[in-house]
């Protein structure tokens, strides 16, 4: 009975996540699988897949897109879990520092992607601000020396904009974890005999670990999936997934919508498969 | 020359002193308690010792050689917190093991160590459980055994019972005293509680707003505290105040022969040694019971005498009634005296 009551309660909250999510979902699978009615197109097949991933036209754009996407997420995954890491070592023994850094990170969270990106876009392209002052003191002959940081075929400026973005979450769920007793048992280790590496070695990553990989999980799945960042600061070729979707959605060949739906739904598998081993991991924990 | 020195060991934090020119000496095997209420700077001794914390002037030596510029994890002295913080992620013998590890002892010897300090806090075959899977009074003896592994030169125990149940309490102090006797270790507990104190070490300094008030045997302290301060913290039936005439000290409760100082303004007696008799004698001055409560194998009572309120312990014979008038007779050979 309490468990009925207990389903009952969620029940208003589930049926809108259903409602809004499930109809969503629904109809982009729908669409993926070419039930475009807007074309008078009503038969399920699974042709823009077969387009998507071994089509002439798209299958090419879709690997390279997929390979981009797995490098510029794991890149940024990892970039920031390392300097989370390392920022939360060297100020692990100063609890006074906690508020600081808690406080500049919430800060920077509050920024949106978008902005964070074109204010790196501002700064760092060959036209940017730092550019054109390496320019202006003589360190460049011309701003166009700069070397290429944005919009490069590498995804180095999609990264830096990540990193910079999900450093500050990393922090703040690492900062959680310190402030439930992470300093005392940093003393209890001094105090056994351990130094400074050993600290930070034997007590302080593996009492970080749990939460930095499951933070890093979201934070790969967030910048597998996500748009505006390589929209505004990436090249068109190559290109993240969430870009290749987004383009065939929007183009004016309303056929091409399938196979935006089915880049869509390829990228939420692949999500999902992180997730699920995500959920392993911390099952085996 | 003492094994552990603290000479004029001053702290402050905020321009608030915590600790004052604290003078402490110990011999190697002692234990001492550090006993004092909350926020007499205690457990600052104990972080000053460990090296948690830095002293703003005095000096600490262990065996002769100064502590002060030592970095805490090569001072060779364990401190034990209130809580354990035994670390989630390993194993009880892994926790046991850690100061080992870090030590870089060769792995066969550490698992020797786990298994023989595993048996000497009585928790044998739990070496795979997590601190989780632990009982409070478990967890508390894990730590004990994480901080025995390494053979500190000096333990220091800070409230590690307070967290505890009276009855797991009882049982870990005995364990503590009992590893004590095995070990011979250097070892310094503090308390706020003086039945733990007593339980527990051959000394006891009192500690009074960063000041060492007393420093004597614990039994001692108990007995006969030295000063008013003291006689406060451990609790006497009554300070009385007097003056003295020629060898008598002379108060309105009495007059008390003893070997006094000639310039002694207080006496003190304890309170069960305080006798109680319905009826008036010789010696004896009436006082109204105020309060009484059962202390188990005491009646306290608070009486009220014309100058000042009295507190006597019984053990349970007749029960007195609130409101009753008793006559308090102070033994002569009972009477003490306080310094100001």
């Amino acid at each position: 009975m309490a468990k009925w009551r207990s389903w009952l309660g969620l029940a208003p909250a589930s049926i809108i996540m259903l409602g809004l999510f499930g109809s969503s979902l629904g109809y982009g699978i729908a669409q993926s699988l070419g039930w475009l009615p807007f074309l008078d197109q009503r038969e399920l097949s699974l042709a823009a897949y077969r387009n998507v991933l071994v089509g002439q036209q798209l299958g090419g754009q879709w690997w390279s897109a997929l390979l981009f996407s797995l490098w510029v997420s794991c890149a940024a995954t990892f970039g920031s879990a390392c300097i989370c890491l390392g920022l939360l070592s060297s100020i692990a023994e100063r609890q006074q520092h906690y508020r600081g850094l808690s406080i500049v990170s919430n800060l920077h969270l509050a920024i949106p992607h978008s902005v964070w990106a074109m204010a790196l876009l501002l700064m760092l392209s060959q036209s940017g601000i730092l550019a054109r002052i390496g320019f202006a003191v003589g360190w460049l002959d011309q701003p166009k020396d700069f070397p290429v940081l944005v919009r490069d075929r590498w995804g180095i400026g999609i990264i830096l904009a990540y990193i910079t973005k999900e450093v500050p979450f990393l922090l703040l769920i690492g900062l959680a974890t310190l402030r439930q007793q992470g300093r005392a048992y940093l003393l209890v280790a001094q105090s056994l005999g351990a130094n400074r590496w050993q600290r930070l070695r034997l007590v302080l990553w593996p009492l970080l670990a749990p939460s930095l990989i499951s933070g890093s999980f979201l934070v790969f799945s967030f910048i597998f999936g996500a748009y505006e960042v390589p929209a505004l600061v990436g090249v068109r070729y190559p290109e993240m997934l969430a870009t290749m979707a987004l383009e065939l959605f929007l183009n004016p060949d309303l056929q091409a919508r399938a196979e935006g739906m089915a880049v869509s739904m390829l990228m939420s598998l692949i999500i999902l498969a992180v997730v699920g081993l995500a959920w392993r991991w911390r099952e085996q924990r | 020359m003492s094994y552990l020195q603290l000479d004029q060991l001053t702290k402050s934090y905020a321009q608030q002193t915590i600790l004052q020119n604290i003078n402490l000496n110990l011999n190697q095997g002692e234990f001492l308690a550090l006993l004092g209420p909350s926020g007499s700077g205690k457990s600052t001794i104990l972080k000053l010792l460990a090296g948690i914390e830095a002293a703003d002037a005095g000096e600490m030596r262990l065996a002769e050689r100064l502590l002060n510029p030592v970095p805490a994890h090569q001072r060779e002295i364990v401190l034990l917190f209130q809580q354990p913080y035994l670390f989630p992620f390993l194993s009880v013998a892994e926790n046991i093991g850690f100061g080992l590890k870090a030590r870089k002892e060769p792995k066969k010897l550490i698992q020797q160590k786990v298994a023989e300090l595993l048996e000497l806090v009585e928790l044998g075959g739990m070496q795979q459980r997590k601190p989780q899977q632990l009982s409070g009074g478990q967890q508390q003896r894990v730590a004990l055994a994480r901080a025995l592994a390494v053979q500190p030169k000096v333990l220091l125990l800070d409230e590690p019972l307070s967290s505890l149940d009276p009855e797991i309490r009882v049982n870990l102090q005995g364990v503590i005293a009992r590893l004590h006797r095995e070990l011979h270790m250097t070892t310094i507990i503090v308390t706020h509680d003086l039945s733990e104190a007593l339980a527990l070490a051959q000394r006891t300094a009192l500690l009074i707003n960063g000041e060492i008030i007393a420093d004597l045997n614990s039994i001692e302290l108990f007995e006969r505290p030295p000063n008013r301060a003291a006689a406060q913290f451990v609790g006497v039936g009554a300070i009385i105040v007097g003056h003295m005439q020629g060898p008598t000290f002379c108060s309105s409760l009495g007059q008390f022969n003893g070997n006094f100082a000639p310039n002694t303004r207080h006496v003190a007696i304890r309170p069960e040694h305080i006798q109680i008799n319905d009826q008036p004698q010789p010696q004896t001055i009436a006082a109204q019971i105020i309060e009484r409560r059962y202390l188990g194998e005491r009646w306290e009572y608070r009486l009220q005498t014309n100058e000042q309120i009295v507190v006597a312990r019984e053990t349970v014979q007749a029960i007195r009634e609130i409101g009753q008038t008793v006559y308090l007779h102070f033994p002569q050979q009972s009477i003490f005296a306080l310094n100001d």
